[in-house]
């Protein structure tokens, strides 16, 4: 289509409106350091209208009214929304296109009272000033409903304070930051006086906190005393050696300034000492960025071990970290045995979440993993002697996402586990599917010591490296004498950052998906259903499995959230918590939130349930923020 | 006499010129700083900030006085890498001797200046054409020019392997820099609020420096806006001198501006201006001097590297200082304290302010070239011709480099206690270089 634009300008502001009134709209367009540019419509139109709306209050222009237009087998729908970004605007008249329509049957506008007004049998190509009506029916208000969450105030004291470190600038190729996981959350009852004692997890510059759940009370538990080094990424409650009184195991994550082998990276084992006093106990020394953890019979010699999984090397993203399986010998005392038990190593992946289920009811429990730029994978129990990926028995082809959670339950009442895994969601630029897939990139390309992450990704039909000039340039000295330019960098692909030699001995992790899933379980393994829209609209981080309203079947409450991104990628903080209803079926209804009482603003880290005052409770862990409570009306 | 004999005599005379004409011997000094400018030219193209264009000159300059050395030149003053810490290392001899050892030192430099700098490709047609002038210009024969091209290679080579071990390539695996909070600390500066410049420069290995606390400066006067108080005493000086700067004053703060990259606004239009920096202006004097003394390559070459030598040195242990006081520059707190409207006569640099840049290596230069060539040597300094700025004459190296620490002071982007300290700073790494290379063969 040649639309007349010869000149090459930069242009960076733009707007509509039928300046000579011949019904077609026309074009202002800024160009920088020249004069504007103002351009007329000639080509041909079919038939038009065009409304300018009045009002007489303040708003005269009727400003955020709605212009429902119908004729048989034509519809439109209208805003009076002229605002199209920082200090610009279009024509405050409303234009509609109407083709071979010769008049519109209904024309019906909706004032930002909510006062309705209609037009009938309105002709073509005219300019109409429609003033509102002041004897107009307002809308009927939508019913009040109730909601099945309702906030509490009375939250545990534990005031969350920043250290505000900016991960970008240790390895500025990074995607999201890592040391933003806090607070993990995790009950027991500690002391065996029936009420539940809550793990509040920290970060570094804040140290963990339990607190009693005692009537309405939160109050300090003294059995319990952390530093404040550690970023705590997981912790579980069990009775590691079988003194019936619940012990602590917390994994410790996070990035900030954590060198490789930094102390603040050791995973802690508490044991209680009977009467609810939790003490530090011996536990294997390995150091990375822990992600995820399960307690789980592996030998079948009656005793909790731990599956640990790893998340990344702090300043070495996104170097494989080595997963791990520790053995308890009863006492509360673990073996490192990942050697024998796990495949490549122990290298899976960069693992965030994971469940534990017996997947072939061999009354073994298996491990289901998932992590960043990774396989949704499922690992067998092989007669407790060692575990071996079996993911391609339970899925038809690969599901590898950038995955951030996982929780299971039986959705659809068959009788066996389905999975809900949380991924990364579609709200941001990236898309990804099996012909387009996100491609990270990893190698010390310029050998100087330092990992250097480049992510590729689709624009259009091309893959392209998604670093800019300037990022990629600052991170790796060799670019800056490929690219002298920007005009060079626009169009370079990964082959052009790298020569073939060089891109064969890099780590490349991918991702053919982004959705969030419900993953059916049958017997011919696992079905993936992609969640309903609005809960692809942030990254999930955490999943609560839990019958909301009380009709036998088991839905979801999602929190996630990522403040903590690059500029480019901007933040993601569309959600605010969602409730999923599931028919019973597996199906699941998204809330409103008027529907479910969720709205929380920030980005939700964990979510609890808890019984308090016979009652059940949701506590939301929030990075950087109080904790939010909600009773399940 | 008669006028057929005239013609005869001037015909005779003009024959002679022909037959009689022998080639002119080449000026190499001006040769030698031509070839530099070309490097100095891709610099100003890459907007290289004043630590690293100070590392190109060192290393390129390097280069062409270690072809020299290593082909059996001789030297007035002691070897310049002797008290540095690659003396043990041993460098490439050709196979035989070289008929234009100054052909191939040219090379060096260019070969160094090609691979060190992100636009160094520019000087491949740089070298092509050196290739066809020394030709041309007998320099070099067809025959011998393989061996030269080899040979500047192999040394081009070894000077490169030094300045990847030299800390420049781990800079991009440190945690990058994040202004210090509090009164008294760096912020970016207006209008571009560019992000400090090479805040980790202490971390590349200094030539002759074997431990930089040793040439750290006097500490600065501290942040106080009490009246009375040192620092406030010189932020007055700052707002005053520079709203009464007399015409010449302007011209001297303009003439040691050597900013590689101011940025003009206009509405949302940038345009960033380039330059050469404060060791490319200094490396320039050198030239000039070389040139006036009509000093033989041998000599030209080892002055410039002396320079370029000290000039990384001062850098480095200029850089060092500022990124451990972060101290505030004048421009941040004038417009939050005193005045939102006053603007610095120059472009504020982005790195911090103690102590000052032109103030260090100015002086270090100075001390060095006055060791080599006198006091009192008399120069007419144009290396700012180029960017529009008039000749100016110096009475000594010296003089230059008190007048170029001021100027920071009329530019409104130092305070006084910077530079004064800083032109110490300069002094004692001058004096302790100029010691190591000044005794006479």
């Amino acid at each position: 289509m040649d639309w007349g634009f010869d000149e090459k300008l930069f242009s960076s502001g733009a707007a509509y409106s039928d300046l000579d009134n011949d019904g077609d709209l026309d074009l202002v367009i800024n160009h920088l350091n020249e004069t504007a540019g103002i351009y007329e419509n000639t080509g041909t139109t079919g038939n038009w209208l065009s409304i300018q709306l009045t009002e007489k209050s303040k708003n005269t222009a009727a400003i955020g009214a709605k212009i429902f237009v119908q004729d048989e087998g034509f519809q439109q729908f209208l805003e009076m929304q002229p605002v199209r970004g920082f200090q610009s605007s279009v024509s405050q008249r409303i234009h509609l296109g109407l083709g071979d329509q010769e008049s519109i049957k209904s024309l019906q506008i909706i004032w930002p009272d909510g006062s309705v007004q209609e037009l009938k049998d309105v002709s073509k190509n005219q300019i109409l000033t429609i003033s509102k009506d002041p004897s107009s029916p307002k809308l009927a208000k939508a019913k009040k409903v109730d909601p099945i969450l309702v906030s509490k105030e009375n939250i545990p004291p534990f005031i969350p304070q920043t250290i505000g470190f900016n991960d970008f600038k240790r390895q500025p190729l990074m995607l999201t930051m890592p040391s933003y996981i806090s607070p993990v959350l995790a009950k027991g009852d500690l002391d065996g006086d029936g009420n539940p004692e809550v793990f509040i997890g920290g970060t570094k510059g804040q140290s963990a906190k339990i607190f009693s759940a005692i009537d309405e009370q939160w109050l300090p538990y003294s059995g319990f005393n952390s530093t404040n080094g550690f970023t705590d990424a997981v912790a579980l409650f069990a009775d590691f050696n079988g003194d019936q009184a619940l012990d602590l195991y917390v994994g410790s994550g996070g990035y900030h300034d954590y060198i490789g082998s930094d102390e603040a990276l050791q995973d802690r084992l508490y044991l209680n000492d009977g009467r609810g006093k939790l003490r530090k106990a011996p536990f294997p020394d390995y150091k990375f960025s822990t992600g995820t953890a399960q307690a789980i019979d592996i030998n079948q010699d009656g005793h909790l071990d731990l599956f640990v999984g790893a998340r990344m090397i702090p300043g070495r993203y996104p170097q494989l970290p080595s997963s791990k399986i520790l053995l308890n010998n009863g006492l509360g005392k673990f073996t490192d045995v990942s050697g024998q038990y796990l495949p490549i190593d122990g290298k899976i992946g960069l693992v965030t979440a994971s469940q534990k289920l017996d997947l072939n009811n061999d009354g073994r429990e298996d491990l289901i993993l998932a992590g960043e730029f990774m396989n949704l994978t499922f690992l067998i129990n092989q007669d407790g002697k060692s575990f071996t990926d079996e993911s391609i028995q339970y899925l038809d082809k690969p599901l590898s996402g950038w995955w951030g959670s996982l929780a299971s339950g039986d959705f659809d009442g068959d009788g066996d586990i389905d999975l809900v895994a949380g991924n990364f969601g579609l709200n941001s630029q990236f898309e990804a599917n099996d012909q387009k897939l996100l491609k990270l990139y990893a190698s010390d390309f310029d050998q100087n010591g330092s990992i250097d992450p480049i992510f590729e990704c689709f624009i259009g039909d091309q893959a392209y490296p998604f670093p800019s000039r300037d990022e990629l340039l600052d991170q790796m000295v060799s670019m800056r004498s490929k690219f002298t330019n920007y005009a060079s960098y626009s169009k370079a692909k990964i082959t052009d950052l790298f020569t073939t030699d060089e891109l064969e001995k890099v780590q490349v992790l991918t991702a053919n998906t982004l959705d969030s899933y419900y993953l059916e379980h049958t017997s011919e393994g696992f079905i993936p259903h992609k969640l309903p829209i609005l809960a692809q609209a942030f990254p999930i981080y955490a999943i609560l499995p839990i019958d909301l309203n009380q009709d036998g079947h088991l839905d979801l409450v999602l929190g996630g959230n990522q403040t903590f991104t690059r500029i480019r990628i901007g933040m993601i903080d569309a959600g605010l918590g969602l409730a999923l209803l599931n028919d019973g079926q597996g199906n699941f209804r998204t809330l409103t939130p008027e529907e479910s009482g969720l709205k929380i603003k920030g980005d939700i880290k964990s979510i609890l349930p808890l019984e308090l005052n016979g009652k059940t409770h949701l506590l939301f862990g929030i990075n950087q923020q109080a904790l939010q409570l909600l009773e399940i009306k | 006499m008669k006028l057929s004999k005239k013609y005869l005599i001037a015909l005779f005379v003009i024959f002679a010129q022909f037959t009689m004409a022998t080639p002119k011997a080449p000026i190499w000094s001006k040769i030698y700083a031509d070839q530099l400018f070309k490097l100095t030219e891709v610099m100003v193209t890459d907007v290289a900030s004043p630590p690293v264009a100070a590392r190109i000159y060192a290393y390129a300059t390097l280069a062409s006085y270690l072809t020299i050395q290593s082909t059996g030149g001789k030297f007035a003053h002691q070897s310049l890498l002797d008290d540095t810490y690659f003396a043990q290392s041993t460098w490439p001899s050709p196979e035989r001797p070289l008929t234009s050892p100054e052909f191939a030192a040219i090379l060096a430099l260019q070969q160094v200046g090609e691979s060190i700098m992100p636009s160094g490709y520019l000087l491949q047609e740089k070298r092509e054409n050196w290739i066809k002038e020394a030709l041309k210009a007998k320099i070099i024969s067809k025959k011998e020019l393989q061996i030269h091209l080899d040979y500047s290679a192999m040394i081009a080579k070894s000077v490169l392997e030094i300045a990847k071990k030299d800390g420049y390539l781990q800079l991009s695996t440190l945690t990058r820099y994040t202004p210090a909070t509090g009164e008294g600390y760096w912020y970016p500066t207006p209008p571009a609020y560019i992000s400090a410049v090479e805040p980790e420069w202490k971390t590349i290995k200094p030539f002759y420096i074997q431990n930089l606390s040793e040439f750290k400066p006097v500490a600065m006067a501290p942040f106080d806006l009490s009246e009375g108080s040192s620092f406030h005493n010189q932020l007055l000086e700052v707002y005053t001198v520079t709203q009464n700067l007399t015409e010449e004053q302007k011209l001297i703060a303009n003439f040691w501006d050597c900013n590689p990259f101011k940025v003009d606004f206009s509405g949302h239009m940038a345009i960033g201006i380039k330059k050469i920096s404060p060791g490319g202006h200094w490396i320039g004097i050198a030239g000039i001097a070389a040139e006036q003394q009509q000093l033989s390559f041998a000599e030209t070459a080892y002055v410039h590297a002396m320079v370029g030598m000290t000039l990384h040195d001062a850098f480095i242990s200029c850089w060092e200082g500022k990124y451990e006081t972060n101290r505030i520059r004048p421009e941040t707190v004038i417009n939050q304290q005193m005045d939102q409207r006053w603007r610095p006569l120059l472009q504020t640099p982005p790195f911090p302010e103690y102590t000052s840049g032109h103030s260090v290596i100015s002086r270090a230069s100075a001390v060095v070239l006055t060791g080599y060539f006198g006091d009192n040597f008399e120069f007419v300094d144009n290396s700012e011709v180029y960017f529009g700025l008039p000749e100016r004459p110096f009475k000594s190296f010296l003089l230059a480099s008190e007048e170029a620490a001021i100027s920071r002071l009329y530019g409104g982007i130092h305070f006084r206690d910077a530079i004064e300290n800083g032109v110490s700073q300069g002094e004692k790494i001058g004096e302790m270089i100029w010691g190591k290379v000044k005794s006479e063969n």
